[in-house]
């Protein structure tokens, strides 16, 4: 029989880890979501710290991070082992990760900017940007949101668009899941990839350059991409890489996917859809209920409850219009500033004190109330909920996602067996 | 009982809350194989706007939603996109009208009753290529969709002859056997009776009509509130006097426990009764075992098996309770689907025009099957059963015949 149940709020990337790490371990599993995670709107990469400083790309010491950051109290290996983990398991299920946990990659967006981040699928390595040699970027006919110019504009290195059919025809605007499933067909991919070659085949010819790599809109398959960037770095005849999109994110999706099949195949259980409320109890016990769309409860078995219900973005915390700040779970105690006036700075792409916003946890990832003591004996924590960090601008989500997701059911497996 | 106009219902109401994301669309599997149909997003809560109060949209796209319901689960806003399909569908119906097709394959129950009376000679006619064909072109129900035997050997009648060891019982359970098991596979149900008395229940079979979702899904939503009203009447007493009902059929009991209220709009004090007392037959016994702490004592079995949950099934809000159950047979290996959908969902895939979009959906999992070479492919829904084992030559049976036959001797 099982060791324990553990019921987890969130399918996002710390929930859905966090409930492999559980099954593997022998707990009965439940991962309830109000609807998808977010993954689906991520790159499907894994940022661990790139810091604002793009010229440092050196991972900080976790000690010379603020005392509230959630990396401060984890010990080293919380990361180490969980981003491990995951390379192993995206490797099994035929979607490498390539980089290193202490290094950042420099990968070029679709706006021209470049963002550093630890680790990336192998479909993005080749538009590394620490390699200065010049880029192709690839405009897929018919395909909206994706504008290769604005990259040649803005990106140091030199930059050439070369256009390209969309080789089959779509009866309605090509979203990245059409050409992503439209590529994972073998004799569709046959046809695309044979008009992308006859374009690249004749832009060599009249430019007479020597094309050494083409970057493309993300939509490299979803169930086969090792497959499709070999066919399609065959056909083009140079490095291919994928540069992310705007959501649907064809990479953030294949993550999901993943991790989805790893934790059925391990008998977790997912249930998508319902939203979680929760009570604790005199004695400080913690339980929870699930709430169906049709407004249908139903109390969850739980001898441990795991929130990775993430921040303001995911509605684990929202900010209430009399100026305080809950979380949506059991309402526990968010810290957060009184002042709203200081919440925000002043311009857009600063970094925003409201970031930092959250759950306070000891080192064993259980929530504490302003005065420090535990909120319930079997409610944990991890993921975006946390305070102390503000994931956008120090390119710290998925790190932290991570390593507190393997640090919180390290505990729980310690405190139920 | 009465129900209550769709368009003010709560469900139509939802599309408000969509911020057009597009988790939806992506995870739509029809939307994934064909553009006929636009998407959840678009035929859904954005086309909604044009469906207030009345009916204007001329757009029919909303025909090619196969009601397997994901879009309403990934959304994040709680928008109840297949729902507001649903509906949607069944006034377009209404205004052009329902074809006899869809009459005639959305009441199983008649056509059970006829069929089994005069089974086996009632099987012959689908086993014949020129008569499928003129069915193909005269009505519309494609020539290769695979249909179920006929069983001669009714489960109702079987049940009458059965003798139960459980007079007392620690649960009393009313088993919704619906239509399949009744008068195609009567194996399912003596499976399903079997295992719940070896786990001290006491079963009975209330009087019942189909569970309605077959005309539901075809459109008719009138002759559908007919089925649901029936059921209704039928089983609230068994529920006032303590019975649970189990249901074997993943459809049936959705419809039991959701569409009822939330699709066909149904309101009332038994509404409700029926929808919070129906459990799917793994969702009980997940709960039994585990409530109870039993030793369940399966023997030994060894094989390996592929389950692929039905699209229905998620539905419910349950997880996956059949692995959580199949996990404690010893010796049983199985890999679980990845496959959101296995493409027929109930009656789409028979249709002429669908049933390629329906073949191009089963890739996916067909794909998954063959990698897997499973000796038996497990389902929880009897049509999903039917279209896998047609198509792919593996023998497809549900989950609980599996667990009824690791039983202890």
């Amino acid at each position: 029989m099982a060791n324990g149940k553990l019921v987890i709020v969130g399918a996002g990337l710390s929930g859905l880890f966090a409930g492999i790490l559980a099954a593997r371990a022998d707990f009965d599993v439940t991962v309830i979501a109000r609807g998808q995670g977010n993954l689906i709107l991520g790159t499907g990469t894994i940022d661990i710290h790139s810091y604002q400083d793009r010229a440092r790309l050196e991972l900080p010491a976790f000690g010379a991070l603020d005392q509230g950051h959630p990396y401060h109290q984890l010990s080293n290996y919380a990361l180490n082992d969980s981003v491990e983990l995951l390379r192993e398991i995206c490797r099994r299920r035929g979607n490498p990760l390539v980089g290193d946990i202490d290094k950042n990659l420099l990968l070029p967006t679709a706006l021209g900017t470049v963002r550093p981040t630890a680790l990336a699928p192998i479909s993005m390595v080749a538009g590394d940007l620490r390699d200065e040699s010049p880029l192709w970027i690839g405009h897929l006919e018919g395909f909206r949101d994706f504008y290769p110019q604005l990259m040649s504009k803005r990106l140091a290195q030199q930059v050439h668009v070369i256009n390209l059919p969309q080789g089959i025809p779509f009866g309605r605007d090509a979203y990245t899941t059409d050409l992503a499933r439209a590529l994972d067909n073998f004799h569709k991919r046959e046809q695309i990839t044979n008009a992308w070659r006859k374009a690249v085949l004749d832009y060599r010819k009249t430019t007479r350059q020597t094309v050494t790599r083409i970057g493309l809109p993300a939509v490299l398959g979803l169930e086969n991409p090792r497959v499709v960037l070999a066919d399609v770095e065959d056909a083009l005849e140079c490095h291919v890489f994928e540069i992310p999109t705007l959501p649907p994110s064809v990479p953030g999706m294949r993550l999901y996917n993943i991790l989805r099949a790893e934790l059925l195949t391990l008998g977790g259980q997912l249930i998508l859809g319902p939203s979680v409320t929760g009570e604790i109890s005199k004695y400080q016990r913690a339980s929870v209920t699930m709430h169906t769309a049709n407004k249908v409860s139903k109390d969850l078995n739980a001898d441990a409850i795991l929130l990775a219900t993430g921040g303001f973005g995911h509605h684990g915390l929202v900010a209430n219009v009399n100026g305080t700040v809950s979380e949506t779970v059991f309402d526990l105690p968010v810290e957060y500033a009184e002042d709203r006036s200081t919440w925000t700075a002043e311009h857009y792409l600063e970094s925003h004190p409201y970031t930092k916003f959250g759950l306070r946890t000891n080192s064993q990832m259980q929530p504490l109330d302003a005065k420090g003591k535990l909120v319930a004996d079997n409610i944990w924590a991890c993921g975006s909920v946390l305070a102390g960090a503000d994931r956008v601008s120090e390119g710290s989500r998925e790190g932290i996602s991570l390593a507190t997701a393997f640090a919180a059911v390290e505990n729980i497996i310690h405190t139920l067996s | 009982m009465s129900y209550i106009d769709i368009d003010s219902l709560e469900t139509t109401l939802s599309s408000d809350q969509c911020i057009k994301c597009n988790i939806c669309t992506a995870s739509c599997p029809v939307a994934a194989v064909t553009d006929l149909f636009p998407g959840p997003k678009a035929v859904g809560p954005q086309l909604q706007r044009l469906r207030q109060p009345a009916a204007l949209s001329q757009d029919q796209s909303v025909d090619y939603c196969n009601g397997c319901g994901v879009c309403s689960l990934v959304c994040p806003h709680g928008v109840q996109i297949a729902e507001m399909n649903a509906i949607a569908r069944s006034v377009q119906m209404d205004r052009d009208g329902i074809p006899l097709r869809n009459r005639l394959i959305g009441r199983p129950e008649p056509l059970g009753k006829v069929g089994s009376m005069f089974a086996p000679l009632s099987n012959i006619p689908l086993a014949i290529p020129p008569l499928r064909w003129v069915t193909e072109k005269t009505i519309g129900i494609h020539r290769k969709a695979p249909f179920p035997s006929f069983s001669r050997r009714r489960f109702r009648s079987w049940f009458k002859r059965h003798q139960s060891d459980n007079i007392i019982g620690r649960r009393k359970v009313v088993y919704f056997h619906g239509c399949s098991t009744n008068y195609y596979e009567p194996k399912v149900g003596e499976a399903v009776v079997k295992v719940l008395e070896h786990f001290g229940c006491k079963v009975s079979i209330a009087e019942q009509n189909c569970c309605g979702l077959p005309m539901q899904s075809n459109g008719e939503f009138d002759a559908a509130r007919e089925n649901a009203k029936s059921n209704i009447e039928k089983l609230a007493p068994y529920v006032r006097e303590n019975y649970v009902i189990v249901g074997s059929s993943t459809s049936c009991t959705l419809a039991l426990k959701h569409d009822y209220p939330n699709i066909l709009g149904l309101q009332g004090r038994d509404v409700d009764l029926i929808a919070k007392n129906t459990y799917d037959i793994f969702e009980f016994l997940a709960e039994l075992i585990d409530e109870s702490d039993i030793d369940p004592r399966f023997r030994h079995v060894n094989e390996a098996v592929f389950y692929h949950p039905p699209c229905q099934q998620r539905s419910h809000f349950m997880g996956q309770p059949a692995v959580r159950v199949l996990r404690q047979i010893p010796g049983l290996t199985f890999e679980v689907s990845t496959a959101d959908c296995c493409g027929v969902a109930g009656t789409y895939g028979l249709k002429a025009e669908k049933y390629q979009i329906s073949r191009d959906i089963a890739e996916t999992l067909f794909a998954q099957i063959d990698r897997n070479d499973p000796e038996r492919v497990l389902c929880d829904s009897e049509t999903c059963r039917w279209w896998i084992q047609g198509h792919t030559d593996v023998n497809s049976v549900h989950p609980i015949e599996l667990v009824a036959e690791a039983l202890p001797r």
